[in-house]
């Protein structure tokens, strides 16, 4: 039975096999809480073109993937590094036009990704209501005036986003692709129903008999997801709850060597070209300054009959 | 407390800080709206509710700094740990009393530009939205805090990510800005006046950099200086000063 196949393999085959040329892949989907860094390094090491990134607030992982060339389009509300502002990469591309921009606030992104996830093409809002990115967004035809027939209210109807693609990194994920999430979400429940096809990287492999234990911490449909990758400290440098802090002093050296395009480029060799295995990448992390020192932990929550 | 020393960024905190009523529900983004919410709850909000995009709500006042929404110290003990659409909904369903923006450009009329500035060298792209234009479309009362300075102070903003009012939205509803020499309200005519300049700020700065934002017939106070209590509390949240000593406004 095809659900019941394992979906466990190695992050090298994961995005050889499910992120193709000229797809469009969301990640970045809890904002900055857990985005799936090891996954987008391994995507700039095989060398990927072409993408569209879709993602609310994607802290420098977007900035990453765009300088290094794998990007043409990105639907997002924020681009650049949240402890710095800019994201240097971004801002050069833009400038230089190589790549075009589909310009959301965080309220609209989700909310088309909500109708993807609806199975609807279409959902109103309330807002971008007067912005200059309503207007671009009407003329790509992404967005329409519309008028309630309820309620006679002007309002806005999104086209619905369906990406082909979605990465996530979560704390727990089982063999059949029951990802377990906690901490605030973003839009990744959302983002993994609006989606074909679903990458989950993890910091625990458990057992199904694990999950089943706590299904109200799952955040995906497993019949989508297409492949299971145990990465420690997967989301580094971003925080992941219970697990990890965010790693301040690593968002202001990219800001710091991503200034211009050779710095980017050593950073590159140093972070992602120059890493031969996540063993050598997890010795380069100061896991010290990262570490969680006052942890408050729950008692599971009880299920029965 | 000696508060002659006070910085311009301590009393844009305080000046933000003192549009939050007790009870407020709060769309709170990071650095120095983060600071205002978390001294007004200290001394004179303690039951306001901050509400965060990436999906967390709180209660209780987390003072441990932190960079972004999502740092550890900010998730645990939080009230709701959720979704963006759950927190985001509050704002679309009017339920929000007072969002927080800052932004790169603000204009007569109030509109925000985060996304690109027009410069003599070309188009300097920013890094856009994220949940600004939301929390100005859809707050009850928006606050926007930014520095007093030419390139920054408009008639027209160079793209309005975030705008003022709409057309179908927020008629008659109240922006306020606060820059590091005073606060700025919007009037009748729904334009950024000036409401009241901090002690010791002289008008005619104001009126060199944004003349169009002075209203003759309108009367500006000089704003209350900061109690020692409201100093002695902001030192304390911003233990070495990071966001308000030791950086330029």
């Amino acid at each position: 039975m095809e659900i019941m196949t394992s979906k466990i393999m190695g992050l090298d085959e994961a995005i050889a096999r499910y992120v193709v040329d000229g797809s469009s892949v969301a990640l970045g989907l809890a904002l900055e809480h857990a985005i799936p860094f090891a996954a987008c390094h391994e995507i700039i090491r095989q060398g990927k073109r072409r993408l569209t990134l879709i993602g609310p607030i994607s802290d420098i992982a977007f900035d990453q993937l765009i300088g290094a060339g794998c990007v043409s389009r990105v639907i997002a509300a924020w681009v650049g590094n949240v402890s710095h502002g800019i994201g240097h990469n971004f801002s050069r591309a833009v400038e230089e036009g190589r790549i075009e921009v589909c310009d959301y606030s965080n309220l609209s992104l989700a909310s088309a990704l909500l109708a993807g996830a609806l199975g609807i093409p279409c959902i109103p809002t309330q807002t971008l209501t007067g912005s200059d990115m309503l207007k671009t967004l009407k003329a790509k035809g992404l967005a329409k005036a519309w008028r309630c027939p309820f309620t006679g209210k002007r309002l806005t109807l999104l086209r619905a986003i369906t990406p082909d693609v979605a990465i996530i990194h979560t704390q727990r994920c089982d063999e059949l692709g029951y990802a377990q999430m906690w901490g605030n979400l973003g839009i990744v429940r959302e983002a993994c129903q609006a989606t074909r096809r679903i990458i989950v990287t993890t910091e625990e492999l458990v057992s199904h008999d694990f999950t089943t234990r706590d299904p109200n911490s799952v955040v995906c449909p497993a019949h989508k997801v297409v492949a299971v990758v145990e990465v420690r400290l997967g989301a580094h440098p971003s925080p992941l709850t219970g697990y990890y802090n965010r790693d301040n002093k690593h968002f202001t050296e990219y800001f710091t060597r991503s200034r211009t395009r050779e710095g980017f480029e050593e950073w590159l060799r140093d972070w992602v070209y120059g890493v031969g295995s996540r063993e050598e990448y997890l010795r380069r992390v100061d896991f010290d300054s990262i570490r969680v020192g006052n942890v408050v932990s729950s008692p599971v929550r009880a299920y029965g009959y | 407390m000696d508060t002659r020393d006070t910085t311009p960024l301590e009393m844009v905190v305080i000046a933000a800080a003192r549009e939050i009523r007790d009870g407020d529900i709060v769309f709170v983004g990071m650095r120095l709206p983060l600071l205002a919410f978390n001294l007004a709850k200290s001394l004179w909000a303690p039951s306001a509710l901050g509400v965060f995009e990436a999906g967390l709500v709180r209660t209780k006042l987390c003072s441990e700094p932190v960079q972004t929404m999502c740092d550890l110290p900010f998730q645990t003990n939080a009230s709701w740990a959720t979704g963006l659409l759950e927190v985001m909904s509050y704002l679309q369903r009017g339920e929000v009393d007072l969002g927080i923006i800052g932004g790169a450009q603000i204009d007569l009329l109030g509109n925000v530009n985060s996304t690109l500035v027009n410069t003599a060298s070309g188009v300097r792209r920013l890094p856009g939205s994220g949940g600004a234009c939301d929390i100005a479309l859809l707050a009850k009362k928006l606050v926007v805090i930014m520095p007093f300075e030419e390139r920054r102070i408009r008639r027209r903003v160079d793209y309005v990510t975030s705008p003022s009012m709409s057309r179908s939205m927020n008629r008659g509803r109240q922006v306020i800005l606060i820059t590091d020499v005073g606060v700025f309200k919007t009037d009748g005519e729904r334009k950024l006046r000036i409401h009241a300049v901090y002690p010791s700020v002289d008008l005619e700065k104001i009126r060199e950099t944004a003349p169009y934002m002075i209203d003759s017939s309108l009367e500006v106070s000089t704003m209350k200086p900061p109690t020692d209590e409201e100093i002695a509390t902001l030192r304390a949240l911003d233990r070495e000063g990071f966001w308000t000593r030791n950086r330029k406004a």
